[in-house]
């Protein structure tokens, strides 16, 4: 159940020029934040900027009751965040939408991040690996800077795989062309792929399995004003094959859905 | 001892002043994990038409100086799947339910609130939504133009006898023409200011940030208009007047009262607080307390302009 909450800032620290990796006190959100859902922050009292900012969960430590964020500075209301000093106190809405279905038994979870798309994935991976369900994770960027909070992915027991676009950390190219590698070699019905990135990063994870019938799960990230089905606001196309198009919230349908539920063409 | 926050929209009694507005309250059920529904003087429902509506292509929302844009395009249920399976929901509150309804055409309105009068369900009033676009007169919104919202209001008075409210769009030169138009047709009472058409653009990709380029604008940057045009209706009319535009304290329900309204709804504060409206109650009667109000409705109209 969603709740607002206090939450002290316990940690803020710069991971890249513009990403910032935000530690809140927060012992029942993070009893119950499951992987892929957000919360929405309150950036600060007054109107200006008046939506909360909706931010994945990036981990969550239920003996310690932290939380983690990690996002990018965007925008006025991010940068007022990436100023918060460890004593302030954030008003916090969460745990919010929809989370990571867990892979058929057996199964390989391959995760698939692009850029600040690792912010999900990370905590899924955190869970999955708890489970004992060591996860492949493959993660890509244009650089090897912005291939953030590679400490933390380091540290988990994961087979992670790097690509950047400039060829300055792993394989040159698209974290896509790793994965169409990574689908070769593996059988489609133990594979279970999930993505969050770009919308052409996800269009191409969506090709490249339907090629070769493996499912899987996509995480979205849009404008979002309320953040709990009310303003409508963050409306996606559903895949329908109906001329009218029908949509689904991002806040309260997803922002974790499955392959081909929305329409990522429109 | 309490203030005594009751105050009447006409032949419709409200607990407290304070309801939310259409369209930033879904149905009511999004709301009701934050707090009890009960506390709310009234709760206006998400607009209802015939027919199921998708509403309009993405982006719909834009964040704006203290404010939103919206082009959400009345995205609802309709009215069958509103009496099924959203209208229960909301009898188990003891607050006002306002059913908000919009139509293409004066037929389409007419058909929408008939079905709504066959439902057994409770509903208290109904706020007619006159501000949407597409109607048959010239792709005009209905509370453009004093003739045609007296005629639609004309009709409407007869298909029900329950309070009718007319929701007016800030949008059009003279409002409280509009307001007076409703007034002699029958409405009960008006609700102002619906949004203000607003553009935001991209400067970087050149393009509009809405999917339909304009779109509603609202938030606490539109509360001066909105507290004008309150004034502006309160000269021209008796009927009572529900302000809406950017109230997110207590202190912006007393300022409408002041200026005129005899309750007022909080709309997209809603979302950035999701119990905004609950907590607006509280303070109101604390501040009531504290000042000796009695009865918060003593403060209608008291509005103090040198002559």
């Amino acid at each position: 159940m969603p709740a607002l909450h206090a939450c002290l800032v316990t940690c803020n620290e710069q991971v890249s020029q513009t990403v910032f990796r935000l530690t809140l006190h927060a012992p029942d959100l993070a009893l119950a934040a499951a992987p892929g859902q957000f919360v929405n922050i309150r950036i600060q009292e007054g109107a200006v900027p008046l939506w909360r900012r909706p931010l994945s969960v990036y981990s969550a430590n239920r003996d310690a009751g932290s939380l983690r964020l990690l996002f990018e500075v965007r925008g006025v209301g991010t940068r007022i965040l990436a100023a918060s000093r460890p004593g302030t106190t954030l008003d916090v809405l969460g745990p919010l939408g929809t989370a990571f279905l867990a892979p058929p038994r057996g199964a390989l979870p391959v995760l698939v991040a692009g850029g600040l798309g690792i912010a999900p994935l990370h905590f899924w991976a955190e869970e999955l690996a708890r489970a004992g369900c060591r996860p492949l994770l493959l993660f890509g960027a244009r650089t090897a800077e912005a291939l953030c909070a590679l400490d933390d992915l380091r540290r988990l027991d994961s087979d992670l795989r790097l690509a950047t676009e400039d060829g300055t950390e792993g394989m040159q190219g698209m974290v896509t062309e790793l994965l169409a590698t990574t689908l070769a070699e593996q059988p489609p019905q133990q594979t279970m792929v999930y993505a969050c990135g770009p919308v052409p990063m996800l269009r191409e994870v969506e090709r490249i399995c339907a090629a070769r019938a493996v499912d899987g799960q996509i995480c979205l990230e849009t404008l979002m004003a309320c953040g709990f089905g009310a303003c409508m606001g963050c409306a996606v196309a559903a895949r329908s094959s109906s001329p009218q198009p029908g949509y689904k919230l991002v806040c309260k349908d997803g922002p974790v859905f499955n392959f081909g539920e929305v329409d990522l063409e429109r | 001892m309490s203030a005594d926050l009751q105050v009447a929209v006409g032949p419709l009694a409200l607990k407290n002043p304070v309801l939310v507005a259409s369209g930033t309250f879904g149905y009511g059920e999004e709301f009701a994990p934050y707090f009890d529904l009960s506390i709310l003087g009234g709760v206006v429902t998400k607009t209802i038409t015939l027919e199921p509506r998708a509403g309009n292509p993405p982006p719909r929302i834009a964040e704006t100086t203290a404010g939103m844009l919206n082009s959400i395009g009345l995205a609802n249920v309709g009215v069958e799947a509103f009496i099924r399976d959203k209208l229960p929901f909301l009898q188990q509150f003891s607050t006002a339910i306002i059913v908000n309804v919009a139509g293409r055409s004066a037929e389409e309105f007419q058909a929408v609130l008939r079905r709504l009068e066959e439902s057994e369900l409770r509903i208290d009033a109904y706020e007619l939504n006159y501000s949407c676009p597409n109607v048959k007169e010239g792709g005009m919104a209905f509370s453009a133009n004093p003739h045609v919202a007296h005629a639609v209001t004309s009709t409407l008075r007869k298909v029900t006898t329950r309070p009718l409210i007319a929701k007016l769009t800030p949008n059009v030169t003279n409002i409280a023409e509009i307001a007076r138009a409703v007034a002699e047709a029958g409405a009960d009472a008006v609700s102002a200011i619906n949004t203000l058409l607003g553009m935001a653009v991209d400067y970087r990709t050149r393009r509009p940030k809405l999917g339909s380029i304009v779109g509603g604008l609202s938030g606490p940057a539109i509360k001066p208009v909105a507290l004008a045009k309150v004034w502006e209706i309160k000269k021209a009319v008796d009927i009572p007047i529900i302000g809406i535009g950017g109230i997110q304290s207590y202190e912006d329900v007393l300022e409408f009262m002041i200026v005129g309204a005899s309750a007022v709804q909080v709309g997209t504060a809603n979302f950035v607080v999701p119990d905004c409206a609950a907590r607006i109650v509280r303070d109101l009667e604390k501040y009531c307390d504290q000042e000796g109000i009695s009865r918060v409705a003593d403060l209608i109209g008291t509005l103090q302009v040198s002559t």
